[in-house]
């Protein structure tokens, strides 16, 4: 497997699987400093979907609540908590901009969005950080699954 | 535990070198209803609170779950060295790894033991009219193929099921030598006009074929994947 040291701004290191230093992108550093999207403390924010998958006792647990517009069956606004490393916090950040960029995703694309996808928008994560993508991807498809069910019911 | 129930091993059988297939139930209660494709996170309290997940191999409609299993750590080694009797802890099935519409063909590309998920989706469909489909199956020998014989029956059973092995690591008969690349893909795509393609296997397998997917124009939408890790 081959391995370059980062050269500079947005440069990103081969896999590290084979056990050699990983360097972090530029956005993956961002969205760690600075995530996107969080639900803050004491912040109000009604939910028409809410996922939660993961346990404290494994170390990554992940909330995601989803506002949705009915008419167009699109992702208004997403919001997120985790108890999880420097890997889902980027990830579970990048995925909630894909979510609601551009108008919103619709639901239906929400549920196909794919860890690869993310892991591809932060410029690359270790494979060992690879589940940290799949938090954050279920999350958000259990409460799009949450939401579904919610509007079948209602 | 909280969300997961006791089973028990009613048998183990060995599938190929360091694969095991465990034929599992519940302690008690009803097998739970499942869509092939999925998977359970499996939990051995010896080991610790972290669970490991594993797709479901078996079809719809056994009388007990299957759980194909390679011994390649050490959470795996301890489940494929468990004996008839021993316990151990299953999740409810979980996942979203199959085709949301049954009728669009598709062509499937397996790496490895990244095959499970499949042979339940095709276990399942055994008997009954089931869309195209095309398997690409890479893996390092034929001697580390699971299930290459279920999978020539399947194949001489269904007119619409096309099965093709590829080998890493050697020169064999009836398998071509070499990794899945972006012809094969497109031969698999022209042949079974735009199907859903699904992807199952290590990470670098997955993430390898996703790329030569969008290489060859493939949009992200056709595309699903499960990365075993």
């Amino acid at each position: 497997m081959s391995f370059k040291p980062s050269q500079g701004a947005g440069d990103v290191a081969e896999n590290g699987a084979c056990g050699a230093a990983w360097v972090y992108t530029d956005t993956v550093k961002d969205h760690f400093f600075s995530p996107r999207n969080v639900l803050r403390d004491g912040e109000a924010f009604s939910a028409d979907g809410t996922g939660v998958v993961g346990s404290s006792a494994c170390g990554d647990m992940m909330l995601v609540l989803i506002k949705v517009d009915s008419a167009t069956q699109t992702i208004e606004a997403l919001r997120w908590r985790t108890f999880g490393c420097a890997s889902a916090i980027a990830s579970t950040s990048m995925m909630s901009v894909m979510a609601t960029e551009n108008g919103g995703m619709t639901l239906a694309r929400a549920e196909r969005l794919k860890p690869e996808e993310i892991i591809e928008r932060l410029g690359g994560l270790p494979d060992r950080k690879f589940h940290c993508s799949v938090l954050g991807q279920d999350a958000l498809r259990e409460a799009v699954k949450d939401y579904r069910t919610h509007a079948r019911v209602s | 535990m909280q969300g997961y129930r006791e089973w028990r091993v009613l048998a183990r059988a060995e599938e190929a070198p360091g694969v095991e297939t465990l034929r599992v139930a519940p302690c008690e209660g009803e097998l739970p209803r499942f869509t092939p494709g999925q998977f359970v996170n499996a939990l051995l309290p010896a080991l610790g609170p972290e669970s490991k997940s594993y797709s479901i191999a078996n079809g719809t409609g056994a009388a007990a779950f299957l759980l194909t299993v390679r011994a390649i750590g050490t959470f795996s080694r301890a489940l494929c060295a468990l004996k008839e009797g021993e316990r151990l802890h299953l999740s409810e099935p979980l996942g979203y790894f199959y085709p949301v519409d049954p009728a669009r063909p598709r062509v499937f590309v397996a790496g490895g033991i990244g095959i499970v998920p499949f042979m339940s989706m095709l276990r399942t469909e055994r008997g009954v009219a089931a869309a195209p489909t095309a398997l690409l199956y890479s893996n390092r020998t034929l001697r580390d193929t699971v299930f290459a014989q279920e999978l020539a029956d399947l194949a001489c059973e269904r007119k619409n099921l096309a099965v093709r092995h590829f080998v890493t690591r050697a020169s064999e008969p009836h398998a071509t030598a070499r990794r899945i690349g972006e012809r094969d893909l497109t031969e698999a795509r022209e042949t079974h006009r735009d199907p859903d393609f699904f992807l199952c296997g290590s990470i670098a397998f997955v993430r390898d074929m996703r790329r030569t997917l969008k290489h060859a124009g493939v949009s992200e939408d056709v595309i699903f994947t499960e990365s075993f890790f």
